[in-house]
């Protein structure tokens, strides 16, 4: 099974929650067991034609198809305890090869403060 | 006391302008008189052996910049700066700590760390480290610790290198202070061009383009010292040295002058033929035409566009010359450096558009200074202005 390339789309929470804590992606991956020779820096792919192009870069993982949910997985899990937070995942498919992982950490709302 | 500044701009993963960026600021510093230094390696053991060494041939009293455009990415909370995309793990990325820690070890009179790449900010994690009694060090960022920061399409740069580069070649008269330029300053235009920016593109940009940050002690910083040359100048005792020396002022006469860009995209906007069309809806009489000539149509007018009988040119041609030798005149006696503000309101206050002398500086020409009854020397700081005007508002026009 040829590999597809899996976007890690992390949100400025957890981006800074990831560098507070001194670690990186490849540190979760490994602590699951997963191969993290495959994993890369680059650009999403929406940015790459853009008249107006962001200078950052993102995580990518080279990996079969059958790892995505367990890349998922640990990823959110790590995120999870490092928060306390709740993680939403989403995947977004962009032709046969190419998918985008979104994580952000869900809102809490405090229902006192709201009433208020 | 020197002025040194050390350029990387690296094209990586996509990206188009970086490099450009270097030169951007290459260009704008060194019409400021800074030494440039530009890695010829892009590999980190090298720009860091070059950087070091450029720092130990620092004097106390030298001004530094290092700047850095590119991609940057958080490693483990520390800024990393990305010079290629060969190796996953950007062994060949120069951590920020490693451009901090020489810099706030050596001494010099002011530093200055630019970055022009995503999470610039982080870099501020190292500001007060290494050597807590340097106040000398300020940190110029793009963008936030989690932000992004943009290359734009349309200015062919990345934002905050385009907006320095426009504040220290056309912008120097709007933060220029007692013929200096600080830190602070640059800050506050920069802030201030963004703002606009963002404003003005509030429905097509995804996000708006981050606010620059600036770090560091309040100590201010002049970055360059205007020239000073021009207005020490004595007129009528002018030296072979002061000539040349005016001959590089004069280079920022005209320092609001739109680019070619500007001028296509306003040309498109307002076509030639509609604008003279205009005037002449606007006023019939040519006595009065040259009162109520709308300003967009002032830039691209000729003069035989509103006057085709060469008699009423001709006659019109002898007022504006006696206008400006007199202004020439004057304005060189009391003062060399006589700003085009004063010039423009010379000319509105005779009801003439200052853009129309275009026609008349081509016409006057060199062979008629002898007219001025000025000293030899004299009449070369007239000739230099002459060129200096017919050259900017040809610019200006692109007359052809």
């Amino acid at each position: 099974m040829s590999d597809i390339k899996i976007y890690l789309d992390l949100s400025e929470e957890i981006q800074q929650l990831l560098a507070d804590n001194g670690i990186t992606i490849e540190d979760i991956l490994r602590h699951e067991n997963i191969d993290v020779s495959d994993v890369k820096k680059g650009v999403m792919p929406q940015n790459c034609g853009e008249n107006n192009r962001d200078k950052g870069l993102v995580t990518f993982i080279l990996a079969s198809s059958f790892l995505l949910a367990k890349i998922g997985c640990a990823i959110s899990t790590a995120l999870n305890s490092s928060s306390g937070k709740t993680v939403n995942e989403s995947k977004e498919h962009l032709g046969k090869d190419v998918v985008i992982f979104k994580f952000t950490l869900e809102v809490t709302i405090n229902k006192q403060d709201s009433t208020r | 006391m020197k002025n040194k500044a050390f350029l990387i701009g690296v094209n990586t993963y996509d990206l188009r302008y970086a490099e450009r960026d270097a030169n951007l600021m290459k260009t704008c510093l060194e019409k400021h008189r800074y030494e440039i230094i530009k890695p010829y390696k892009k590999e980190r053991h090298s720009i860091l052996e070059q950087f070091e060494y450029m720092l130990e041939k620092c004097g106390q009293t030298d001004n530094v910049i290092f700047y850095f455009s590119g991609h940057g990415f958080l490693e483990r909370g520390e800024l990393c700066l990305v010079l290629d995309e060969t190796s996953s793990k950007f062994s060949n990325g120069i951590m920020i700590s490693e451009i901090i820690k020489p810099f706030k070890h050596f001494i010099m009179a002011n530093k200055l760390v630019v970055l022009d790449c995503c999470h610039s900010s982080a870099a501020t994690d190292y500001l007060n480290s290494f050597n807590s009694l340097d106040d000398t060090t300020r940190v110029l960022t793009s963008s936030d610790r989690m932000e992004s920061s943009k290359e734009i399409g349309e200015f062919e740069a990345s934002f905050l290198t385009y907006q320095i580069h426009k504040a220290l070649t056309s912008g120097v008269s709007k933060i220029c202070i007692n013929k200096k330029i600080t830190i602070d300053k640059l800050y506050e235009f920069l802030v201030d061009e963004t703002n606009e920016y963002n404003y003005e593109n509030k429905k097509s940009l995804s996000k708006p383009i981050p606010i620059p940050n600036l770090f560091g002690n309040v100590r201010t910083f002049e970055i360059v010292t205007c020239d000073e040359s021009v207005e020490d100048l004595e007129f009528y005792k002018v030296t072979e040295d002061a000539l040349e020396k005016l001959v590089e002022a004069k280079k920022s006469f005209f320092p609001n002058e739109p680019t070619h860009k500007e001028i296509s995209l306003k040309r498109d906007l307002h076509a030639r033929q509609e604008a003279v069309k205009q005037i002449y809806q606007i006023k019939n009489n040519n006595t009065d035409i040259l009162k109520n000539i709308i300003e967009e149509a002032c830039e691209y007018v000729q003069l035989k566009d509103i006057m085709p009988d060469k008699k009423s040119r001709e006659s019109f041609y002898r007022h504006i010359f006696i206008f400006l030798t007199t202004w020439l005149t004057e304005s060189l006696k009391n003062d060399v450096s006589m700003p085009l503000d004063n010039f423009i309101e010379y000319s509105e206050h005779l009801n003439i558009r200052p853009m129309l002398f275009v026609d008349v500086l081509d016409i006057i020409g060199k062979e008629k200074l002898d007219d001025l009854r000025l000293p030899e020397s004299s009449k070369k700081v007239v000739s230099i202005y002459l060129d200096s005007l017919v050259n900017k508002i040809k610019v200006v026009l692109q007359y052809e």
